[in-house]
């Protein structure tokens, strides 16, 4: 997937002024940025949610800047997005049968349905359960289940760690990892980005609607200013460094 | 403004009314004007009155018009709303100078057509309105024909059920609106006044209600000899017909509103035996003589008409025309103003076919010869066989409320 | 007969229609939080389009319903088109004020083209009042309250198992996560409004033949809407419990206070709902998502 000078607008408000980046097949993409950088506004922008005004977005071939949500989704990507946006009074098993939406192999989804509670054993116990009354973790799970059920080629998660425990955070990016190594490209927007980068091929830093710096992880976690501004680290030694834009 | 919109349908009447006028010049045509609502939702009253008045106009005409003179109407429509009605009046007065109006108005504009006839000296014929203060204005010129005073009504009402139902003990239902607010309010006074007719319970219904129960099971608990039942027929119509499914075998009196077919469309078999009371003497589609005849022409000349129409404001009209015309005959060949309302004071218990030989008596006998209020009756029908019909066998006396008498009247 | 019961039976009888009517307007107002003021419409409308189906077409009362449903349908369609869809940026009072516009228009242009001249159509059940225990009942009336018993029970189970149920529940919840899901959002209020204005539909093809056919049945909009009201204008249960207690309460007001506050009385019951429960007896806490 591919960005090329993205502008997005809130009435009057340039949130993106011209972003661009790729997302290679197989791989996890870090977006890092702080409060109000732009990144979900990147990932809207890339599934229909808001309209970019200009530039382009590429999809295996496909332009998809001008799609509404329906369709992008149906072309592979689909977004967990930030606060999880849960049915939270449909449930567990209802929110996972919805994101199939669009597929009609009904033995296939049951399949699916099947493997998510594998995957997370405990919302089997709680499929019958109303959404809204799970745990912030569970509802984490879900929602990233969820997004699953669509076979999606591209993943997007906006701030899954947010507002969860350290330990529970540790077992939703095992499960990312996880689900890249299952074939499927990730791009992942994080503050935490010690977390991202964790497992992440490579990253993407942005500011006031613009990307700043990019890299491979281990270009980003050497270069100071990321150090300093997103991991919490005073400057290191010398080391190669990310480029800057 | 001149109505044009309905000249498709009038092109059958006005072919047969220039017929009829081809050998008069206007030097010697009677021109009478004509007013009332021809747009909104009183349209029906506006165009009944109008095209009744035509029909008889074209009958007239073809008998030689009066005293050799023809007579030709033109009609404003009024728009149901009194500002409208004032300008149309002060045109009909002043520029086209007609010889006389006929209203087919409702009561607050036939107040107004009523006051600038008096102004401008027109005799003026109250073709519809029921309002006391139509007639309370004193005028000399203004005439009430067919139509009824309200407190007529009331009266009739309560003689009817005094004498001849011979009740003691009545619910009451009454739509809420003031007419029949304040109707219901004076029969039960009158019932109980003259014939110590008890009300058990009144009952009220709301415009647009669907369901009665709570009505009719208050009066079912009251246990009443008749239900007497007042306005807002569709209404009424629903609540006549619950009144079956909660197992009511009360008969059941309804008023003047309810006597038409979207009343008995409605209530359907519910309806048979039900009492109403109506200005006609015959209800659409009688089988009397007078109103097939009067169908059958109406249906010659009007083809287009929807199903409803003639309607009760045609058969006023139709009735009322003659009167005038009879009146202006009665003035003899120096017709004036003064001297048609002189003439139309001899009219005494005066039918059209007592003197026009074509036409059909549909309405009650005309009497101008102490007031101007020309009919004081109400006729009385019992749904039979899904039909309305008269009940022959009573004839409610004059009722007693004095009306201004001629000489107290104002030039 | 007795009074008390008789007049309770009589007003869930009544009630049943009330909130046939209120589950339309609940509908859509869960999933556009717009409250349509055209529904008293779909119901003249269903009516007159009865009407037509079985006295100018000759068709069976039956193949009439199923004519009407779709009919009011398209209508809510058609209404959700031009003053909901095109609305979508305005407040929402612009919105209601549109649907109420179009309610005016739809009844006038019935208006213009009918008259005011009542109809009717023949019911298909028995209008002679039957006993049970101490009240009197008609097998009409008790083939609507089946009807609308089973139109209630058709949608529990539309929106539990079926897809597009569900579409519409979760659309009612997020309209952007509904898009995430890759549902038409567009398309679901669209089917929405023809779901709510089908109910109207069909409360008018019921009751027309016990009580006529005329450009003012719409005003059974205003039962409906303190039906919904009082259920907490969120949820279907709500919607029967509100519809059923207008009924009944009218009937009890009607008699025990006066028939003049026959209608005054639902009005009082919601205002004294709003002021103890202010979401309504069946409202959940406004909690969209979580
Ligand atoms: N609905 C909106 N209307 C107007 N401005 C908005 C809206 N949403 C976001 N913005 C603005 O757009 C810019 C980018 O916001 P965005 O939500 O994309 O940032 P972010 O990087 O995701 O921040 P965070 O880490 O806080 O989630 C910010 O300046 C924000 O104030
Ligand atoms: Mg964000």
């Amino acid at each position: 997937m591919k960005l090329d000078g993205v502008e997005t607008f809130y009435g009057a408000v340039k949130a993106l002024k011209g972003v661009s980046f790729t997302v290679p097949d197989g791989s996890i993409v870090a977006l890092l940025g702080g409060n109000g950088a732009g990144k979900t506004t990147t990932l809207r922008s890339i599934s229909g949610l808001t309209t970019a005004r200009k530039g382009t977005i590429e999809f295996n071939g496909t332009r998809i800047e001008k799609s509404p949500p329906e369709r992008v989704v149906g072309l592979g990507i689909s977004l967990v997005p930030q606060g999880r946006l849960l049915f939270a009074e449909l449930t567990v098993a209802e929110n996972l049968e919805l994101g199939a939406y669009l597929r009609h192999d009904s033995a296939e989804i049951k399949r699916d349905i099947e493997k998510a509670y594998e995957q997370f054993p405990i919302l089997r116990q709680k499929r019958a359960q109303e959404a809204g009354t799970l745990s912030g973790g569970q509802q984490q799970m879900v929602a990233i289940a969820r997004s699953l059920m669509s076979r999606p080629k591209l993943l997007m998660l906006d701030e899954p760690s947010l507002g969860l425990a350290p330990m529970i955070v540790a077992e939703i990016f095992e499960t990312i990892r996880k689900i890249r190594d299952d074939g499927v490209s990730i791009l992942l927007v994080e503050q935490n980005a010690n977390m991202a980068l964790s497992i992440a091929n490579f990253g993407y830093v942005l500011e006031s609607g613009k990307v700043v710096m990019s890299g491979n992880v281990a270009q980003l976690l050497s270069d100071p200013r990321v150090q300093q501004a997103y991991l919490g680290q005073e400057a290191g030694p010398a080391a190669p460094q990310a480029v800057r834009h | 403004m001149q109505d044009r919109r309905t000249f498709g349908k009038l092109s059958a009447a006005v072919a047969a009314t220039m017929a009829f006028g081809r050998h008069a010049s206007a030097a010697d045509e009677i021109v009478i004007g004509y007013h009332g609502p021809m747009t909104g939702p009183a349209s029906w009253v506006g165009l009944g009155g109008r095209d009744g008045a035509l029909m008889a106009l074209g009958e007239i005409n073809a008998a030689g018009g009066v005293n050799g003179r023809m007579i030709r109407m033109i009609s404003y429509d009024d728009a149901g709303k009194a500002s409208e009605a004032e300008a149309v009046a002060k045109k009909m007065i002043e520029s086209d100078k007609v010889f006389a109006i006929l209203g087919g108005g409702i009561s607050n504009v036939a107040i107004v057509v009523a006051e600038e006839a008096h102004r401008g000296k027109v005799p003026y014929m109250n073709g519809s309105g029921a309002s006391p203060k139509i007639m309370d204005l004193k005028s000399r010129w203004t005439f009430s024909g067919a139509t009824i005073d309200v407190r007529d009504i009331a009266e009739n009402a309560a003689i009817f059920i005094g004498d001849y139902l011979k009740v003691k003990k009545v619910a009451v239902m009454n739509g809420a609106d003031e007419f029949s607010q304040s109707l219901s309010d004076n029969v039960v006074r009158l019932i109980k006044d003259r014939y110590g007719i008890e009300t058990l319970t009144r009952q009220r219904y709301n415009p647009g209600e669907t369901d009665f129960s709570s009505q009719l099971l208050a009066v079912k608990q009251s246990n009443p000899e008749y239900i007497l039942m007042f306005g807002l027929y569709v209404e009424a119509a629903r609540a006549v017909r619950q009144s079956r499914e909660l197992g009511i075998k009360t008969p059941i009196k309804g008023d003047t509103s309810m006597m038409n077919l979207g009343f008995l469309t409605v209530a359907g078999a519910a309806a048979e035996g039900m009492i109403a009371e109506y200005l006609p003497l015959y209800f659409n589609g009688d089988t009397a003589k007078d109103m097939v005849e009067f169908e059958s022409r109406y249906k010659k000349l009007f083809p287009s008409y929807p199903v409803d129409r003639p309607n009760y404001v045609d058969v006023y009209n139709y009735g009322n025309m003659y009167a005038f015309a009879e009146g202006m005959k009665r003035a003899g060949k120096d017709l004036t103003r003064k001297g048609l309302v002189e003439a139309l004071e001899t009219l005494n218990n005066y039918q059209a076919a007592d003197t026009w030989p074509k036409a059909v008596n549909l309405i009650q006998p005309l009497t101008f010869t102490e007031s101007h209020n020309g009919n004081r009756r109400l006729s009385f029908f019992r749904v039979t066989n899904g039909a309305f019909k008269p009940i022959a066998d009573f004839k409610v006396p004059v009722p007693s409320t004095k009306f201004p008498q001629n000489a107290s009247l104002n030039w | 007969m007795e009074l008390v019961p008789q007049l309770i039976v009589s007003g869930i009888a009544a009630g049943s229609l009330y909130a046939l009517v209120a589950i339309g307007l609940v509908l859509i107002y869960k999933a556009t939080d717009i409250v349509n003021f055209a529904q008293g419409e779909s119901v003249t409308v269903g009516a007159y389009m009865g009407w037509l189906c079985i006295t100018q077409f000759r068709l069976p009362y039956f193949v009439a319903v199923v004519l009407v449903l779709a009919g009011s349908a398209l209508v809510g369609m058609i209404v959700e088109r031009v003053a909901y869809r095109p609305l979508l940026k305005s407040p929402p009072f612009t919105v209601i004020l549109a649907t109420l516009a179009v309610g005016l228009i739809i009844k006038n242009a019935i208006r213009l083209v009918w008259q005011d001249t009542p109809r009717t159509i023949s019911g298909v059940f028995s209008a002679e009042p039957i006993e049970i225990g101490s009240v009197l009942i008609t097998p009409e009336r008790l083939a609507i309250m089946f009807t609308v018993a089973l139109v209630v029970a058709l949608l529990v189970l539309f929106f539990r198992f079926s897809k597009l149920g569900k579409a519409m529940r979760a659309t009612a919840q997020s309209q952007e996560a509904a898009s995430l899901m890759g549902i038409s959002v567009p398309g679901i209020f669209s089917k929405t409004w023809a779901l709510g204005s089908a109910l109207g539909g069909l409360a008018g093809v019921l009751i027309a033949p016990l009580v006529g056919i005329n450009t003012e049945l719409g005003a059974v909009l205003v039962p409906g809407f303190v039906a919904a009201v009082v259920g907490g204008f969120t949820s279907i249960p709500g919607a029967i419990v509100g519809g059923i207690l207008v009924g009944v309460l009218e009937n009890l007001g009607g008699v025990f206070i006066s028939s003049s506050f026959k209608q005054v009385v639902p009005f009082v019951v919601l205002i004294t709902v709003l002021m103890v429960l202010p979401t309504g007896l069946f409202g959940k806490p406004l909690r969209k998502a979580v």
